[in-house]
């Protein structure tokens, strides 16, 4: 009998052991089987006929409810006018939890079959196959020569289109106008070189004794993605990579923006970090560098009407600033390309693009919707030009890397860890290293 | 009808760790049919174990030798991914964070734990009340014990600094400055969990023999002295329970960290989970990541097994 009740649980053992190799295999594999969201349905409301309904699964980076209902009510759109597509959809807040969701779906093998991510996803997904190839679904496109060349840039890799952009979120420099006026200075005049942004953010920083009560220019300190130092690299003539897409961390024109950053944010800023609320944004600093999602609902607020004025960020040498990019991807594990596709291709008509710009202020992708674009919204000039200026992360397999290495090098030279030189180089070295290995 | 029973009780003195230990007439001992059914009512429980436990860390293990990044490489590379994580200063620095995380939680917590626990050890409905306040923080979630103490740290209009600035101090910038920020997660931690310590500790209390007690007043013992020779040696297993599980739960820290200070400033409350995540998640570098998690399964075990032989040392 205790053989038997010994055996009995080996065997349960083995059996759990074998089940678990299975579904960790199915996913390395790619197993068909594990996609069950993509697969064929039979259509419960047909009569007798095998009426087939194809279900995609579409995850989305970004988790404001505006979007969220933007792209819920497209879907309804969508589906009345596909009967044989249906939708599923959600999305992930943008970061680390998008991150987390896609790499714990794809090593599941129940990848979206439609995916809604940013440039940094490009080199990184295509190089681990997690992005499919588009190029002759956008090849036959009516819309392929209407899209932006630098935002379709951002969803080419090798040669190849993978991404295209359904928005484009630039950076924009937010100022209070209220506390120009009160600071003796003009509203209609925000700071366009670096100068001008250091004295008016002396101007404007309101201080009890030591203690600063309200930034004169708010500055992230920790956590988060440091992209507000790449403004200022960008405005001054500097890039993170070359053609080569070798990285090039250790310049002198990187070298001259922590100079001018260490020269006055001390005196000036309200420490936060990224992943917590702007200062900006609970009214506690009167400029600031912003993404213009992360704006929109104090430029929606009755109360602040008129009081915040947008501009491109101030630069030194370049106008430019960062822009993200969101590109609608298909994902390896999708089985049904062709309905994918035709999902994207609806998101792109010039019909939803300039949907997504009245609903959401969305900068527009497309070159024939400039104009229009620019009469709906007085801030929309602005959003646009910082589109047309704006840069990207940079497209390498690299990229994550240099995310967790820029943060550091920032905050090592910000709270006088290393000397500008050194933080560049230990950057620098990094990143080879990681190259190397 | 109810039938008179006698219990013969018997002192079973076993040695430690009971479960490992096989008794003398074990291999002799048939298997009865309670048996069978005992061993089929776990089964459930072993399946569970052995898929979401044993096979991940097997899995882990396996994926610690290789260069596995969520995509198509997963490459054997021996021990390459151990050896450059004795070379990785944000290793070695999480490694200290948790370090000094886990011990300055742990002593803090067991003497406030202890000290509350006696202050409200008693039948008064006031009592009831303050410990029912007390272990409020332990059963909120740590993601929104984190975000409020990310207001109450706040540099400008957080409430420490108006508390500081009302005594005449100079405010500090607590999460932002790369000496205080440990310490400020150690202080949330310890004021989270003390609930739960204490707890713990009321329980050990109330099994205290009153006998004793009236013993020592017998024999003309202060209470500092009875507090000193009987409650804290009677606490001692409760003691050494409390000091490994939260030894553990010190090293095992991220969420606090994830939400208030990212591992920043400058890398300065990062911790060996956080790193883990970064790795794992942002990074992709999973195989990487796998080879820190088995050092901090060794790292756990180890200090595991340090106490358990301290443990018996003491039993």
């Amino acid at each position: 009998m205790k053989k038997f009740v010994t055996i009995l649980l080996i065997c349960t053992m083995l059996l759990g052991i074998c089940a678990s190799y299975t579904s960790c295999s199915s996913s390395d594999k790619n197993s068909e089987s594990s996609d069950k969201s993509s697969t064929l349905q039979e259509d419960p409301t047909s009569k007798g006929e095998v009426d087939k309904t194809v279900t995609l699964t579409f995850l989305r980076i970004g988790n404001d409810a505006p979007e969220a209902n933007y792209w819920k009510s497209l879907i309804k759109k969508f589906e009345e006018e596909n009967k044989n597509i249906k939708i599923q959809y959600d999305d992930a807040a943008i970061g680390e939890p998008m991150e987390t969701k896609l790499n714990t779906l794809f090593a599941g093998g129940a990848g979206p079959d439609i995916i809604g991510h940013g440039i940094l996803s490009v080199a990184n997904r295509v190089e681990a196959g997690h992005y499919v190839p588009i190029t002759e679904y956008f090849n036959q496109w009516e819309g392929k020569d209407d899209i932006m060349e630098s935002v379709l840039a951002n969803g080419t890799y090798k040669s190849e289109v993978y991404g295209l952009a359904y928005s484009t979120t630039p950076y924009i420099f937010a100022y209070r106008k209220d506390m120009f006026a009160e600071a003796g200075l003009d509203p209609e005049k925000p700071p366009q070189t670096w100068d001008e942004l250091r004295e008016y953010a002396r101007l404007l920083t309101k201080k009890e004794g030591d203690r600063i009560v309200r930034a004169g220019f708010a500055f992230p300190m920790a956590a988060g993605n440091f992209v507000e130092f790449d403004v200022f690299v960008f405005g001054n003539g500097g890039r993170f990579y070359d053609d080569s897409n070798m990285p090039t961390i250790n310049t002198p024109d990187k070298v001259e923006v922590f100079e001018f950053l260490k020269s006055f944010i001390d005196e000036v800023n309200i420490p936060y970090n990224n992943n917590e609320v702007n200062p900006f944004i609970k009214g506690n600093a009167a400029m600031t560098l912003i993404n213009n999602v992360a704006l929109r609902p104090m430029l929606d607020d009755p109360e602040l009407k008129d009081k915040v004025g947008v501009a491109v960020p101030p630069y030194n040498k370049v106008k430019a600033t960062f822009s993200g990019c969101n590109m609608l991807f298909i994902g390896r594990d999708c089985k049904n390309k062709d309905e994918a596709w035709k999902f994207i291709e609806a998101a792109l008509s010039k019909e939803q693009v300039l949907e997504r710009s009245k609903q959401l202020n969305i900068p527009v992708t497309r070159k024939s919707l400039l104009e229009e674009f620019s009469k709906l919204d007085p801030y929309n000039a602005v959003r646009a030009e910082c589109v047309q200026v704006g840069i990207g992360m940079p497209r390498t397999v690299w990229s994550p890397r240099f995310q967790t290495i820029r943060n550091e090098m920032v905050q090592k030279v910000l709270y006088s860890k290393m000397s500008i030189e050194e933080a560049l180089n230990e950057a620098q070295n990094e990143l080879m290293k990681e190259i190397n290995q | 009808m109810i039938r008179s029973m006698k219990y013969e009780v018997k002192e079973i003195k076993k040695p430690f760790p009971y479960f490992l230990t096989k008794s003398p007439n074990m291999s002799k001992r048939r298997i009865s049919r309670d048996d069978i059914s005992a061993y089929i009512m776990i089964t459930p429980f072993f399946i569970f174990f052995v898929l979401f436990v044993i096979v991940p860390i097997g899995y882990n293990f396996v994926n610690s030798f290789t260069n596995y990044n969520l995509g198509k490489t997963r490459d054997f590379i021996g021990l390459k991914n151990y050896i450059n994580l004795f070379s990785d200063k944000n290793f070695l620095q999480s490694m200290y964070n948790t370090l000094i995380y886990a011990a300055f939680s742990v002593v803090p917590l067991m003497v406030l734990g202890l000290i509350s626990a006696v202050a409200l050890n008693g039948r008064s409905k006031i009592l009831h009340v303050t410990r029912a306040l007390f272990i409020f923080p332990y059963i909120t979630s740590m993601v929104a014990v984190s975000m409020i103490w990310l207001y109450l740290y706040e540099p400008s209009t957080g409430v420490f600094n108006k508390i500081l600035l009302g005594l005449g101090l100079k405010p500090q910038n607590w999460l932002f400055d790369e000496k205080l920020a440990l310490s400020c997660l150690i202080v949330m931690n310890i004021w989270k969990n003390i609930g739960y310590v204490m707890i713990i500790y009321l329980a050990g209390l109330q099994s205290i023999p009153q006998e004793l007690y009236e013993a020592g007043k017998v024999d003309g013992a202060s209470d500092f002295k009875m507090f000193y020779k009987i409650t804290i040696p009677m606490l001692s297993p409760i003691s050494f329970f409390i000091f490994v599980t939260t030894m553990i739960e010190g090293f095992k820290t991220f969420e606090q960290v994830r939400i208030m200070t990212g591992g920043g400033p400058v890398n300065s409350t990062t911790t060996i989970v956080h790193q883990i995540y970064i790795r794992a998640f942002s990074e992709y570098k999973m195989g990487y990541a796998s080879a820190m998690s088995i050092i901090l399964l060794i790292i756990i075990f180890v200090i595991t097994m340090i106490n358990l032989k301290i443990g018996k040392g003491k039993e």
